[in-house]
């Protein structure tokens, strides 16, 4: 027998469709393919247990997400006095041009709030009002970690680019 | 040439890397939400009693009202009736052995002429709300209470109809051989019936309020639940199951739990405060066997470092009738938290994996850097 909450059948559909996805979006944000997966169970399960208060207002998922990032900021921070050696780098992906493997790197190296403004920003596609808002800050803070976050990504890779940081959309 | 913008979109979007999709997602999720939901019945459980025939008493008012003070109240009163509370001691907690009911061959079914009601008791956890129906054997040969009975319910105008019931097993799944309830003369079988919060989409949202309800057995015999049950986040029923000797013989969860605790807490430091326990009956209650008790700090439904929890300092073994026994409390409050600063302290008693809900109580909290 099943064990039924608040999560119907429905529930069960949205995850099988979705956690690819969001598989992929909580990897972007951590760095790391295992712990994207413990941050996709957890907001999977605490969505699971209240899915039908967030169901019927509008798409679940934007909710996920937000667990996702608030819950891996919150890990980033409680680990960062525990860490006592280098990261476990994530094995390099095959035939990926050198370029986009330093940006990667980049992009794992950056503090984690202003890694997740740039996936917000860049892989989402959200305005810097929206992404303030799953963020749970200000626009200005958007800007100022989008700012620092690109200033040190331009520093670490080789000079390539031209075009200037786009503002808010 | 092109832009940091573009490369970020095009890294981001390489499928190059993609964590591999889970092939049992949606098994996986849910066995993630039972042990969460579990975790959530051990920590959260409130009581409280009632005495009517098989009364089902649903209001929340009943169930929350006199129990779980909605604010925090200041700075701790250490006395009661010119007596201090217990100290705090860090005592790990008891682990009853593993419940295995004796293995019974089904009987014939029950029918309602062998059955009274034996009382129940309500109580809430994260939203859910629970009350366990519980029938007595009052014939002269052992019976068996199978399945899922129907919910039957008044509509005005239209009469007697079938309520929707979705399958809940974790109290008839905490013990071996506990389905079907195979029942002596003289024992009980239990029921769980759920009802649920946290469906509501604005303040003004209409309850769905279920009359005259009762449960109709096999035979065609009806168990009366007096009073109402709010159906608009559902309702969910368990099987008729056996109740572990442990559950039917804890004496203390009458007992009513009021938490005292300081209206804020710092982060990283160890917060301190006092529950109550309080018997609302004439008669005195023991407070054996000695329970564990688990304390939890959540945010938005969400445990904070997970729950912590100790076995009670048993030094006083009885709360006398209309009396009340304090016990100093502690907890490390985690450092980091993020979130939400406004988080629910849940205290509630334990044993084991016992069906009974358990006394409890919730206060809310500032935690601050």
């Amino acid at each position: 027998v099943g064990v039924v909450w608040d999560a119907p059948g429905e529930f069960d559909d949205f995850v099988r469709s979705r956690h690819a996805a969001l598989l992929r979006f909580a990897h972007l944000i951590c760095g790391d393919s295992h712990q994207a997966e413990d941050l996709v169970q957890e907001a999977l399960e605490r969505a699971g247990l209240r899915w039908r208060s967030i169901r019927r207002p509008e798409d679940p998922e934007p909710y996920v997400r937000r667990i996702i990032v608030n819950a891996h900021l919150s890990f980033a921070r409680r680990r960062r006095r525990e860490r006592l050696v280098a990261e476990t780098p994530e094995p390099t992906a095959p035939d990926v041009p050198e370029r986009d493997e330093q940006l990667w790197r980049a992009v794992a190296g950056l503090p984690p709030r202003q890694r997740a403004v740039l996936v917000l920003r860049y892989y989402e596609d959200l305005t810097e009002a929206e992404a303030a808002r799953v963020l749970g800050c200000s626009i200005g803070t958007v800007k100022s970690n989008g700012f620092r976050a690109v200033a040190k990504l331009r520093a670490a890779l080789p000079a390539q680019e031209t075009t200037p940081t786009g503002g808010e959309r | 040439m092109t832009s940091i913008e573009d490369d970020l979109r095009r890294i981001f979007t390489d499928p190059r890397r993609d964590v591999p999709a889970w092939p049992d997602a949606a098994e996986r999720i849910r066995s993630g939400m039972r042990r969460r939901h579990r975790r959530r019945i051990t920590i959260g459980a409130a009581s409280a009693t009632f005495a009517t025939l098989i009364a089902v008493a649903v209001t929340v008012g009943v169930v929350r009202g006199p129990t779980v003070p909605n604010t925090p109240v200041g700075t701790p009163s250490l006395s009661l009736s010119g007596v201090g509370p217990v100290p705090w001691r860090d005592i790990l907690p008891y682990v009853p052995p593993a419940t295995q009911l004796d293995q019974r061959q089904s009987a014939s079914p029950c029918r309602g002429g062998e059955l009274s009601g034996g009382g129940g008791s309500t109580g809430a956890a994260a939203g859910t709300q629970f009350h366990i129906i519980k029938v007595r054997n009052t014939g002269s040969h052992r019976c068996t209470l199978a399945g899922r009975p129907e919910l039957l319910y008044t509509e005005p105008g239209t009469g007697t109809r079938i309520a929707q019931t979705s399958p809940v097993d974790y109290f008839a799944a905490a013990a071996a051989n506990a389905t079907p309830a195979t029942i002596d003369p003289g024992e009980s079988a239990w029921l769980d019936l759920e009802t649920y919060g946290g469906c509501f989409t604005n303040p003004g949202q209409a309850h769905v309020i279920l009359t005259g309800n009762v449960l109709r057995l096999a035979d065609g015999s009806v168990v009366p639940l007096a009073s109402t049950l709010d159906a608009t986040c559902g309702i969910g029923m368990s099987e008729w199951f056996r109740p572990t000797p442990e559950a039917a013989m804890l004496p203390w969860t009458p007992l009513v739990v009021t938490i005292t605790a300081p209206a804020t807490a710092r982060m990283g430091q160890p917060l301190e405060y006092v529950v109550t326990l309080s018997n609302p009956a004439d008669t005195p209650i023991a407070i054996t066997p000695c329970p564990n008790y688990t304390q939890t700090l959540a945010s938005q439904g969400a445990t904070i470092g997970g729950g912590v929890t100790r076995q009670l300092n048993c030094v006083v073994d009885t709360v006398p009738g209309r009396g009340a026994v304090q016990f100093e409390m502690r907890l490390s409050v985690p450092s980091g938290f993020m979130d939400d600063h406004r988080v629910s302290l849940q205290w509630a008693l334990s044993f084991g994996d016992s069906a009974e809900p358990m006394p409890s109580a919730t206060v809310f909290l500032t935690l601050e850097p």
